[in-house]
């Protein structure tokens, strides 16, 4: 497995990816992708590399959806 | 006087013209055994420069082949030289198929091979996708808006047969 963990990585060819729209929120994405907005968390720790708060994302940010 | 003559002249002629004919028969004959000892020996080189890829790759063909050569071989021991030069031809056709099909697999054994190594990085990768996407939708409360229960049980399913197979 990648890592070992599960954990999907950006250097996977298979992973799937968020454009940020204008007006979008990792929860509302979260809420996109998993049904669930509590999940947001899982979007921000693995795009730490280019979030730094939750509450900070711009549009044009490529977020890797795990 | 002259008819004794005559006579002994016919029986030199006839001497000679039989003694002609047996050099020739001799001659033909050997030539007929060079031929099909040349012929067995062809086959055989030519068979031994394919029989270890043969082996694994076409061991039924092989083994058909094989026994054209030892018929040829047993023909040759029997002196049946002018059965050995007639089948020469379809016996070296059936080598040559035998070596066409041989290279023919090698070349499908060395493209399947070049498959696996680009599976053997790919599937992994996209297992880890579905697995990571599938540990996250575990956690959610209900199915995002384009996924249901029955899809993602069966997507579920489906990551485990690949992981196991």
């Amino acid at each position: 497995m990648e890592d070992g963990n599960n954990k999907v990585t950006k250097t996977n060819p298979y992973a799937q990816y968020h454009v940020v729209q204008k007006g979008d929120t990792l929860s509302k994405i979260a809420d996109e992708y998993y049904g669930d907005k509590m999940l947001y968390p899982q979007i921000f720790d693995a795009n730490r590399d280019i979030l730094t708060d939750p509450d900070k994302i711009k549009p044009g940010q490529r977020l890797l959806i795990p | 006087m002259k008819l004794k003559s005559v006579t002994r002249n016919l029986s030199r002629n006839l001497a000679v013209g039989l003694l002609a004919s047996a050099l020739l028969a001799a001659g033909g004959c050997a030539r007929g055994k060079d031929d099909a000892t040349q012929a067995v020996n062809s086959e055989e080189a030519s068979l031994a420069s394919v029989r270890d890829d043969a082996a694994k790759y076409m061991p039924a063909e092989l083994q058909s082949v094989e026994s054209s050569v030892t018929a040829q071989k047993e023909s040759l021991a029997k002196k049946d030289y002018k059965v050995v030069v007639a089948n020469a031809p379809a016996v070296n056709s059936s080598i040559d198929s035998l070596k066409a099909g041989v290279a023919a697999k090698m070349e499908e054994n060395r493209a399947a091979g070049a498959e696996w190594s680009t599976y053997s990085t790919a599937v992994p990768q996209m297992v880890t996708a579905l697995q990571s996407r599938i540990d996250t939708l575990t956690k959610s409360k209900r199915m995002p808006k384009n996924l249901d229960a029955t899809a993602f049980g069966t997507a579920k399913t489906d990551l485990e047969t690949m992981k196991t197979e």
